[in-house]
């Protein structure tokens, strides 16, 4: 009825298209390297964009950029609030509130700890739970260019997440001085602002590089979700260790060496106006390092 | 060749999912996989897709080494999984636009190709849908036409078949019989009658073993009858299994004087000779007919003992 054998014995064949990359391996030793860097930055980028879309194509996208939103709108009803008492009854005296806004206050500490599970939660873990991870994988694409696309795309839903916060800000400096019952407007310096942004950026990197290892690792989403929260509330408990360490008589360099781990404290320095690159250069090394181990736990993962 | 395994073997912790499995493919035709429930053959597709790594032996499509160049390999074939691709939120089109990326199809023949598929598997009118809101067997089709894309030279499907309506099928078993003439397919199914129509030569894998490679061609020349004997039931399996063309003597029954016994051979003298040695050692021969050995016969003489046994 359908015998292949019968039918058609031999056919001539077109030449397949996947030809190009083949012939592009084959242009010479010396190139090999630049050529796998090449390939890697393109396929990590056709999984960026693909990513990005999938995030939009959901519904479950933009209730998740609402949440944040309404995050950053709350947290700059707290701001206003304490711009209106005046500096000297802020929460910390010490800081300005424009820095303590964009820094390490706890909505925007807390919110980045409950959005990188929920944006990373379903990066590796979802993909393998349904079987689509088998599809990924056999495509001529290497783990690592699919955890590199995955963790940009990851990472740069965290910043639009974040942007309703620059948002506030814009529209503070925009009002300042103009709404008299609230003062004569401050001293408002776009320096902090700017640091506090990369500051974020930069501690982002780790952040959601925690988050796609916690996805790698789990079998499924929620446990995947569950890992990373508590991962990032390690971090933030880091973040008051040299305080407590102050508080039990610990020598200064134990101190000093948990104030530098400490990602709370990063982003206390960077929303103080002043970019660190070793700070920043530290967190790509690190969120580096998450990303090779995320790609080796889910080739390790597909074999078991 | 185009798909070269050699002494394959895959563990699962303590359990052995292939053992020692070999064979070779040639550059064009079908190869059918067949085998009950956890033989192995998803797990040995899973690693020719480079999927899974061996634990030992070595394996290579189209030239390249599963292990030492997998991305080499996932450029030579097409894979489809067991389970349905794509994101539920995409639409048929955008998904198979990304795979066509993926796969490194230039920007150029990206769209004909992309349309050349979508009509080989009958999806250019549904191409707008979401994956999301198609049915089963139009998910596996979206599937077989992500495998198709790029013209791979080797083609691994892991039951294409399952969840099409029987018109589904039927069409996609004439796409599969004319992908023969221009790769290899190696074809995974429980559909025993397919494997006969379509394969060329099936493989059986029972319990990660490969106890069985034969090409069709020699599963219809075969010669199968049924005898039924008067006579001692140990002697005449012995003047059977003797006889020079016969290869496999199986006792089936017996009556109250009589032995059944199914037998194949090589060719059709084997049932003049057994005739023969009957009437010469004095035993009674009730009855002697012709049957036809199919493919589901030659599954079951392997298959039958290993699930009694497990039963």
């Amino acid at each position: 009825m359908f015998a292949a054998r019968d039918r058609l014995p031999h056919v001539d064949r077109p030449a397949p298209l996947l030809q190009p990359h083949a012939t592009l391996r084959t242009g010479g030793r010396r190139f090999a390297f630049m050529t796998e860097f090449c390939d890697l930055a393109r396929l990590s980028a056709i999984v960026w964009g693909w990513e990005l879309k999938a995030f939009f194509r959901r519904p479950s996208g933009y209730v998740l950029l609402l949440g944040a939103a309404l995050t950053a709108c709350w947290s700059f009803s707290w701001l206003v609030t304490l711009l209106s008492r005046g500096q000297s009854i802020a929460l910390r005296a010490v800081d300005d509130p424009i820095a303590q806004f964009l820094g390490p206050n706890l909505f925007l500490i807390g919110g980045c700890s409950l959005l990188v599970p929920l944006l990373s939660m379903n990066t590796i873990a979802d993909e393998r739970r349904s079987g689509r991870w088998e599809h990924f994988a056999t495509a001529p694409i290497s783990p690592l260019a699919i955890v590199l696309g995955k963790f940009a795309a990851t990472w740069c839903l965290l910043l639009t997440c974040l942007v309703p916060w620059l948002y506030y800000l814009v529209v503070l400096r925009w009002w300042n001085g103009s709404i008299t019952t609230i003062g004569p407007g401050l001293d408002f310096d776009f320096g902090p602002v700017l640091a506090g942004c990369v500051g974020l950026a930069a501690v982002g990197t780790t952040f959601v590089a925690i988050g796609l290892v916690c996805s790698a690792l789990c079998r499924r989403p929620a446990s995947a979700a569950l890992l990373s929260f508590l991962a990032m509330g390690l971090l933030l408990l880091i973040g008051m260790a040299p305080r407590m360490l102050e508080y039990w008589g610990f020598p200064p360099e134990s101190i000093r060496f948990v104030s530098a781990l400490s990602c709370w404290g990063h982003v206390e320095r960077f929303s103080r106006g002043v970019i660190e690159p070793p700070l920043i250069a530290g967190h790509l090394t690190v969120a580096a390092i998450l990303i090779w181990s995320a790609a080796a736990a889910c080739r390790r993962g597909d074999d078991n | 060749m185009s798909i070269v395994v050699r002494d394959l073997t895959k563990s699962f912790g303590t359990l052995r999912a292939l053992d020692r499995v070999s064979f070779e493919t040639a550059p064009r035709g079908i190869v059918g996989l067949i085998g009950p429930n956890g033989a192995g053959k998803s797990t040995l597709l899973r690693i020719l897709a480079t999927y899974l790594q061996p634990t030992a032996g070595s394996v290579s499509v189209a030239g390249f080494d599963c292990v030492s160049d997998a991305n080499g390999v996932r450029r030579q074939i097409g894979y489809l999984p067991d389970t349905p691709p794509g994101l539920n939120d995409a639409r048929i089109d955008e998904y198979l636009a990304f795979r066509a990326q993926l796969k490194g199809i230039p920007r150029r023949d990206r769209q004909r190709e992309l349309d050349r598929c979508l009509a080989a598997c009958q999806l250019a009118p549904v191409r707008r849908r979401l994956i999301g809101r198609l049915s089963h067997g139009f998910r596996r089709r979206v599937g077989l036409a992500d495998a198709l894309l790029g013209r791979p030279p080797v083609l691994l499907f892991d039951e294409p078949t399952i969840g099409l309506d029987p018109l589904q099928i039927r069409l996609t078993r004439e796409l599969l019989a004319g992908l023969a003439g221009e790769c290899v397919v190696l074809l995974s199914t429980h559909l025993l009658a397919e494997a006969e129509g379509l394969c060329d030569r099936v493989l059986i894998l029972l319990r990660g073993k490969l106890v069985s490679d034969m090409p069709i061609t020699d599963l219809k020349s075969t010669t199968r009858f049924e005898i039924e004997i008067v006579g001692p039931q140990s002697a005449c399996h012995e003047m059977l299994a003797g006889l020079p063309q016969v290869t496999i003597v199986q006792f089936v029954t017996r009556t109250d004087e009589s032995n059944v016994f199914a037998v194949t051979g090589t060719d059709d003298r084997a049932r003049e000779l057994a005739a023969a040695e009957c009437v010469s050692r004095g035993w009674g021969l009730r009855e002697l007919r012709r049957t036809t050995e199919t493919l589901e016969d030659h599954f079951v003489r392997f298959a039958g003992p290993v699930h009694r046994e497990a039963a």
